[in-house]
Parts: structure tokens; sequence; C-alpha cells
């Protein structure tokens, strides 16, 4: 394995963790600014279904605590939830793998637990019950986008992945 | 023939992790993000200072991030600008049409005011100096809604300075490292703004809920507010300067919100006004330059000119 397919899942989530807390100068529509954080996960769950190896617990806290400095929120915060996301995607990794609809179907259950932490957390953190629809809300849009990025990352995915169990058939 | 395989580094012996079974690094982990977590609750000061920290370190990377962004950022005002022309065009027609007849009777209240200013000798305002900053990040997690600017404690920028754009008023500094600052935008959950709302004066709080518009609070009950009424500072308090714009008035079931006029998701370059607090005067530090020393500057090159946001 190479440096460069080794550093691939933390490049990739760091661009895309630098880019969503770039000003774009785009109108979103209200409510969608808080999905901005959950598309480093979406990259972060392929990552750890896919190469676990690749995306180990520490990297995926360091990458939380990068985005609560870009997103100017309370330090820990998407460290925690990120991390718990890890945990998900580690438990459902199995069922992830059968086919693109399990994956998306896992990534999903894993999303709506992250959802409950995430309102628990915040709510915790403010001492008054968080308004739960813009979670809901970025729940839903992130749902939406995993498939696009499922998509854009399968071709990296497969960078750097040696042919196991070569068999040789007759007339192949 | 050969089959890929994913499991070609995930399985490898001790390597695959079972459902279930996770390392003591996880827990950890988990335990420090807690412990960051309750500090940052906490408001201690290594927390801030090390969020500061990280933040200065990144500044560079984030400046010349921004910079690249900059001719996308123009294409996607002119895709929207593309869409919108012809709506924009017969706006902007009604717009100029209504401000021709504004234009000469604002120059008819302007001759009246310093006729009656000299009249009753009233003290002047002094003027307001300015930077102006470029916006590094944005923020987008659902505690704060805040944006960074390239700009500090080296330029002069303290907490507590009110920021605007060329629409209207965006919020105040929160925090000033030596050369970044975090403004807090007012559509913040934690932001209070005492404001004034038409052309009757009336008197309320523009309360922040992390929404794009936030709510005016504290009216009295007889209260007169039509929609599309101005919303202003009243500089009750004395955090910001009477008369800095920030939106318009809504009504929704029952409640007014207000439209802010900056396009706080489209932040490019602000204005940070030294705005001290009339009172803070009283207890001036002596960490602060004296205000007369604090020239005109721009930080990011801009030509230095009157903010429009400024009454």
């Amino acid at each position: 394995m190479t440096i460069a397919v080794a550093i691939l899942p933390a490049l990739t989530v760091l661009a895309v963790t630098f880019a969503s807390a770039m000003p774009w100068g785009v109108q979103l529509p209200p409510g969608f600014r808080i999905l901005l954080p959950l598309v480093p996960y979406i990259f972060i769950h392929i990552w750890v279904v896919n190469r676990p190896r690749l995306m180990p617990e520490w990297l995926v806290f360091l990458i939380g605590l990068l985005v609560d400095v870009l997103s100017h929120g309370p330090l820990g915060y998407w460290a925690l939830i990120y991390l718990v996301g890890f945990v998900g995607a580690t438990l459902t990794r199995d069922a992830a793998r059968r086919s693109a609809l399990s994956a998306a179907a896992a990534f999903a259950a894993t999303l709506c637990v992250l959802g409950i932490v995430q309102w628990t957390v915040m709510s915790g953190y403010l001492l008054q019950r968080a308004d739960w629809r813009p979670i809901a809300l970025a729940t839903a849009a992130a749902i939406g986008l995993y498939p696009l990025v499922a998509l854009v990352l399968a071709p990296l995915l497969r960078i750097g992945l040696r042919p196991e169990n070569p068999t040789l058939t007759r007339g192949g | 023939m050969s089959r890929l395989n994913d499991d070609t580094y995930s399985c490898r012996g001790a390597v695959r992790r079972a459902p279930g079974r996770f390392s003591a690094l996880l827990f950890v982990l988990l335990f420090a993000a807690v412990a960051l977590l309750a500090l940052s609750r906490l408001q201690h000061a290594y927390v801030t200072d090390l969020r500061l920290r990280l933040t200065e370190a990144m500044l560079p990377a984030l400046h010349a991030a921004s910079v690249t962004l900059q001719p996308f950022r123009r294409l996607g005002r002119q895709a929207t600008a593309y869409f919108d022309q012809f709506a924009e065009l017969d706006r902007l027609r009604a717009e100029n049409q209504r401000l021709k007849s504004w234009e000469w009777r604002a120059q008819e209240l302007e001759r009246r005011m310093s006729a009656l200013a000299q009249l009753a000798r009233v003290v002047e305002e002094p003027a307001l100096h300015f930077i102006t900053a470029r916006v590094v990040t944005d923020a987008s997690g659902p505690f704060v809604r805040s944006a960074m600017l390239r700009g500090g404690r080296d330029q002069g920028v303290r907490s507590g300075y009110p920021v605007i754009s060329a629409d209207g008023l965006v919020g105040r500094i929160v925090e000033s490292g030596a050369r970044a600052s975090r403004v807090l935008l007012f559509t913040d959950l934690n932001s209070r703004i005492p404001v004034l709302v038409g052309p009757a004066q009336v008197r309320a709080i523009i309360v922040g809920d992390n929404g794009p518009y936030p709510r005016l609070a504290y009216l009295s009950p007889n209260s007169r507010i039509e929609p599309g009424d101005e919303v202003y500072t009243s500089g009750v308090g004395g955090l910001y300067p009477r008369g800095l714009r920030i939106g318009t008035a809504a009504e929704e079931a029952g409640s007014y919100r207000v439209v802010p006029h900056a396009r706080l998701d489209e932040l490019d370059f602000v204005s940070v006004l030294f705005f001290d607090t009339p009172t803070s005067e009283l207890v001036e530090d002596d960490r602060s330059p004296p205000r007369e020393q604090r020239g005109r500057r721009s930080v990011a090159g801009r030509p230095d000119e009157r903010p429009a946001g400024q009454p």
C-alpha cells in the first residue's frame, strides 16, 4: 500500500471539511446550514465501512475537532458526534457491505441515531430543549445526499485494492 | 481472472473489528470529546485560547482557500443574477422611482436638520473609524451563527465592536485574536439587540434563534408595526451606535420577525466599526490604543470608504 493510498481518505475528508466551511456566497435555503458539518461525516462513514484501516478512530476525532474549530462551535461537539457515527458505521458494516441498497439503509439508520444523539448533546449543552427540526432536516438532506457521495467516492474506494484469491477458470 | 474484494485491507486477522468490540483508544477519545465539550460549556480560558490559536494557525490556509474560491463565488452570484435579472430589473426600476422622490425629501430634511441642530447646539456624534476585512470562514454548526474575519487586535479590532456589510448590520465581534476575530451574527441564539422599528420608532429587542429571520420581542401591546417597516439599532445599552440598518419587519402568525438586509450567507468583505461602548471609556484600560491613534485602515487592501451600513 502506497502512502498516497493510505492518506487518500484523510485527504478527501479534509478537503470536504474545508470546503464546507468556506464562504461560497451561495444563499442556502433556511435551515440547510446545519447540514454542512454532516457532509464530512458522509465521507467518513463511507470510508469506515469500506476501508476501516484507513479511517481510524483518532483520525475521525481529529476531523471532528477541525470541524469544531471551523464551525466556531463548542470544542468536542463534532468530535463526539463523529465518534458516535464511527461506532454506528462499524456496527452496521457487515450489513452495509451486502448491496448498495443495504449500505444506504445502514447509513440512514446510523444517521437517525446520530440525529437523536445530536439533539440530546445539544440540549444538554444549551441546558434547554433544542429545536429538533433543523437536525431532522439536516439528517434527511444528508440521507438524500448519500447516494451522490457514494457514487463520487466509488472510484476512489477501488484505488490501491489488490486482487484477492486469484482463480483460474477454464476457458475464461 | 481475478476478483476485487474490498475486504483486502479490512479483513486481515486482528485488524477486522467484530461488531461490539472496539479499541480502548475509542473510549479514551470519546471521553476526551465529552471533557472538551464540558470545558467549552464552562467557557474555560484554556479552551477559548486553544480555539483562537488553532484558528490563527489555520488562517493563512483559510485565507488562501477563500481567495481561491473568489471566482466560484462570483460565478455563483452571476448565475443567480442571470436567472433573476428580469425580476431584478423591474424591482430596480420601481426602487429607482421611489428613491428619486426620497432624494429630494432627504435633501430638504437634511437642511432642516442642520438648521435645528445649530439652533439647539447639539453635541456632534464622533466620526466612526473602521477597517474592512475579508470573511475567511462561515460557521455552519447547530450552535452558533458566526464568521471568522482576517483582522484582529493587531489591526485594532476588539471584542464588542459592531460589524456591518454594505447592506446592513452583520453582528459584533465576540473574540479577537492577534490576526483574526470572530463575529457573532445577529441571527445567533445568543444575540440580543435593542432596536427601533418603523417611522413610529417602536422600541423592541431583536432576539436571534439561529434561524434566518430573528424575532422582534418585548414589543409594547399597543405598538404599531407595519410589515416592511425599517428596523435599525436604537443605541440603547451602548453596544451599537444608533441608526445602523438591520432589516425590515415581517409579520408571522401574530408575531414579528426581521428580514435582514445583509446577506449573511454571502458575506465576503465586512467593516468593523471602532465603536466603544460610551460607558467603557469610564473604565478604559491601558491595553487599547487611544481613539485618535486609530486611523482608517483597510486590512483587505480595499480603498478606504465610508461603510455603507453606517448612517
